[in-house]
């Protein structure tokens, strides 16, 4: 399977770039104009027609630009998870790709108290700032877009890398979404925790 | 409490229909500060988006007319400065990069500058998109209420105005701000024409005037159940299809127009 990791010049991106390899046809994708990974490509993130003919013969999409914006700037931050989300998921509608998997992160839900056992089943609760509220618009922008029915979104809720989530979970959790059958809603939501509360 | 009788009214995004419906309604209740990306004189010198549509009247002192981008954290804060109340009415719709800009950083933008200057109540607005061409979008449903939540799926305008709508409700929820947000599909004049009569009527749908109207009864409503409160705003129609009922019931709003000459035989 022939899999673009859109975000590769970010931390999990890169790391799912270079580890999802093993198993499938990788297309490193990242708005950086370089990067370590064989095979990178600059691409703008935030245009579709930049971006389209880069999912040409691409099956699946992992979308790592979303739960992790760069930029200081509240705007662009904002602006970068929740355009960059509806350009990918529109890009791989166009293109006819029907998996996509999306990275977020469980600070989305750290705002419970530490005594509730919290899964995805409980309300985001981002705080109002831009770069909770950034993670939260991704999310909504994919399971907007998965309610339409053209493409499965599978979003996965990270911990901090190598602290929360491991790299060795990460990477066998993106693989397992990019490979299973959907079951029923275009939609779903996972934690993905090797320790602590989410565990 | 968040009522709001009177006082000072930031405007953003006065210079559309909505806006100059806003206009009409609360000019002489409040002192208003109305704000557009372009200059309201500009606005009011070009042509209406529709031939029937209302352009923004300009006002005098005590009013203020000024340009305000938005997208601009700084000028949307200078805006909110002294301000009672904000009214959120910007919109972008069809182009790919400025329907983010406005309908959700924008609304990022007034809702933080709102808590940053104490404003008590906002009132944003967006669309309830009735048909979207997908299972979820409610168009195949009656006895739609207010509360739903919506449904945009991949729709630019849609999405991009819902995003903004759960920022403001994060804010809501968050940081101690009211927000009352109006949505609205299609709009028309009060007036019918006589060749209009028997012509059939959208099932959701609001006169320019009640538009107005609807946002004196939002700022003067009492303390709201909750911090964010969606509210349909338009006409009881016999169809029921969609209920504006929680306007009536919280805000003490209902459409005076009816267009019962839209959907009756001549």
């Amino acid at each position: 399977m022939r899999v673009a990791v859109i975000g590769a010049d970010r931390p999990w991106g890169a790391l799912l770039a270079a580890e999802l390899g093993a198993d499938f046809e990788v297309v490193a994708l990242g708005a950086e104009e370089t990067s370590d990974l064989v095979g990178y490509r600059q691409v703008d993130l935030l245009q579709r027609e930049a971006l389209d003919p880069a999912l040409a013969g691409v099956e699946a999409i992992v979308h790592a630009a979303g739960g992790d914006p760069a930029g200081d700037d509240e705007g662009v931050v904002l602006d970068t998870a929740a355009r960059g989300t509806y350009v990918a998921l529109t890009a791989a509608c166009a293109v006819g790709i029907e998996k996509a998997v999306l990275l977020s992160d469980l600070d989305l839900v750290r705002d419970y108290p530490e005594e509730y056992i919290v899964d995805p089943q409980w309300n985001a609760l981002p705080r109002a700032e831009a770069g909770s509220l950034a993670l939260f618009m991704a999310e909504l922008v994919g399971r907007e877009i998965a309610r339409t029915g053209q493409i499965e979104v599978r979003c996965l809720r990270l911990g901090e890398l190598d602290a929360e989530t491991t790299a060795d979970d990460a990477v066998e959790t993106v693989r397992q979404a990019l490979t299973a059958e959907r079951k029923g809603h275009h939609w779903s939501l996972s934690h993905v925790a090797s320790s602590g509360r989410f565990a | 409490m968040a009522t709001v009788n009177e006082g000072k009214v930031v405007l953003f995004g006065a210079g559309g229909p909505v806006g100059a419906s806003a206009i009409a309604a609360l000019k002489d209740h409040y002192t208003l500060r109305v704000t557009d990306l372009r200059s309201m004189t500009e606005i009011a010198a070009a042509p209406p988006q529709n031939p029937r549509s209302p352009v923004p009247e300009i006002l005098g002192p005590p009013h203020e007319n000024r340009v305000v981008d938005i997208t601009d954290y700084a000028q949307v804060l200078a805006a909110c400065e002294g301000m009672d109340a904000a009214i959120n009415v910007s919109v972008i719709r069809p182009h790919p990069v400025l329907a983010f800009q406005v309908n959700m950083v924008g609304a990022y933008n007034v809702a933080k500058a709102s808590v940053a200057c104490g404003i008590k109540r906002l009132i944003h607005t967006g669309p309830f998109h009735t048909s979207l061409g997908h299972n979820a979008d409610y168009w195949n449903d009656f006895q739609v209420e207010a509360d739903i939540p919506l449904h945009p799926g991949a729709d630019l305008y849609a999405v991009s105005k819902y995003l903004g709508g759960h920022i403001t409700r994060v804010f809501a929820e968050r940081e101690g701000l009211e927000v009352l947000t109006f949505v609205y599909t299609h709009f028309r004049p009060r007036e019918v024409l006589p060749e209009e009569h028997g012509q059939g009527v959208h099932p959701y749908v609001t006169s320019w005037e009640d538009t107005g109207e609807a946002f004196l009864y939002g700022l003067r409503a009492p303390e709201m159940p909750s911090p964010y409160e969606d509210f349909f705003i338009c006409a009881r129609l016999p169809h029921d299809k969609y209920r504006p009922d929680k306007a009536k019931r919280l805000l003490g709003w209902e459409a005076k127009d009816r267009f019962e000459a839209l959907y009756t035989r001549p």
